[in-house]
């Protein structure tokens, strides 16, 4: 279901691409796909 | 432009025709409707697109359709068609044994990332653990899906009731012309919860990992995705140490049972919330237990301390299960088996 998002949501999902972002641009290893 | 593997794993159903000795699942549950099931895949792909055009990152939608077994899901093939005609091809996680030529002429009309199918070991092991004759059946499932050129990779759950069958694996797998195999490791969750003692201790692991690794596949892929099985077979493994990679769980997907119940992973029955009352894109961002798993200083035990924390926190299903702590997913996987002088 879609919600509207307040800003402290919207900054902590920012937070977490950005991080991504960070450690893929060092590479990549293997990830558990089940 | 980066690229960041990500799926979403869906439990259509809760009901099986097996009754496998390590299944995680405890008791059945209600079932989306088609509708319901429609309405969340149209939304996974518009909060894909938005994560990718925000964050200018490349995030390839896969969804993996499970079970129970997925094919005693009445409109199945409705399920599919739906995501084929929303351009997602579904990557189908199934025991294998209901895939018969009626089956494939319905398969072929549509399109699929591939098929996994379990396998435990020899014909023995196999049917000791999921039933006499399931073998067979899942042979003969393989010969028709290959037949028709789909995309087939084993999975395998190893623990002291099969670790042993490895060679047998492997010529299974080419004698079968999978397209790869790959391993995950018992969690005592479940009907899997009376194997506690079956499952392999850290250097058992580990020598499977070295046994393995000494094979030298090259005949099929070895998708080996186990965090310490990779730390074992991956010879890059200390060089990515700031990359990103390992258990998926906070990370890299999500997963949805048959009612809707929004959990980190299968094996890891924690609910965060339901589809059809919750956002999935706030309970990612803003979810406390999914929150905790991304920071490294909150796990346990020499978990924390880690060199290999970013690229691997062991299995967090297997870590939780195990544990007495309240928050029992940050606890240190029992069976790690990286030793202290690797972690600074």
């Amino acid at each position: 279901m879609k919600k509207e998002f307040d800003k402290k949501t919207l900054e902590k999902e920012t937070d977490f691409w950005n991080k991504i972002k960070d450690n893929l641009k060092k590479g990549s290893g293997k990830v558990c796909r089940k | 432009m980066l690229k960041f593997d990500f799926f979403i794993q869906v439990h259509l159903t809760e009901r099986c025709n097996l009754r496998c000795k390590h299944c995680y699942q405890e008791n059945q549950i209600s079932e989306l409707s088609l509708e319901e099931w429609k309405k969340f895949f149209v939304y996974c792909k518009e909060l894909i697109g938005e994560w990718e055009t925000k964050y200018d990152i490349e995030i390839p939608l896969l969804i993996k359709l499970t079970g129970g077994e997925p094919f005693l899901r009445e409109d199945f093939f409705d399920i599919v068609e739906f995501l084929n005609e929303n351009d997602i091809e579904p990557y189908i996680l199934t025991n294998g044994t209901l895939i018969d030529k009626n089956m494939i002429s319905n398969l072929k009309k549509l399109r699929f990332n591939g098929f996994q199918i379990s396998i435990e070991g020899n014909k023995v092991t196999h049917d000791g653990i999921r039933g006499a004759g399931t073998f067979s059946k899942v042979k003969e499932a393989i010969r028709l899906l290959k037949d028709e050129n789909f995309k087939v990779f084993l999975k395998t759950t190893i623990s002291r009731l099969n670790y042993k069958d490895l060679d047998d694996l492997i010529d299974i797998s080419n004698k079968w012309r999978v397209d790869g195999l790959g391993f995950s490791r018992l969690v005592p969750i479940g009907s899997g919860s009376a194997l506690h003692d079956e499952m392999l201790s850290g250097s058992e692991l580990k020598d499977f990992y070295l046994n393995l690794k000494s094979k030298n596949i090259t005949s099929f892929e070895l998708l080996v995705e186990d965090p310490l099985g990779v730390s074992v077979l991956d010879d890059e493994f200390k060089d990515k140490v700031y990359t990103v990679g390992g258990c998926s769980a906070g990370f890299s997907s999500i997963t949805v049972l048959s009612d809707g119940t929004i959990v980190p992973c299968r094996r890891m029955p924690i609910s965060l919330g339901n589809i059809l009352t919750d956002d999935l894109r706030e309970i990612w961002s803003d979810n406390e237990i999914l929150l905790s798993l991304r920071v490294k200083n909150g796990y346990k035990n020499g978990c924390n301390k880690c060199l290999y924390w970013n690229i691997c926190r062991g299995c967090r299903a297997i870590a939780y299960s195990l544990s007495k702590e309240r928050d029992g997913w940050l606890d240190k996987d029992p069976q790690c088996f990286l030793t202290e002088s690797l972690i600074k």
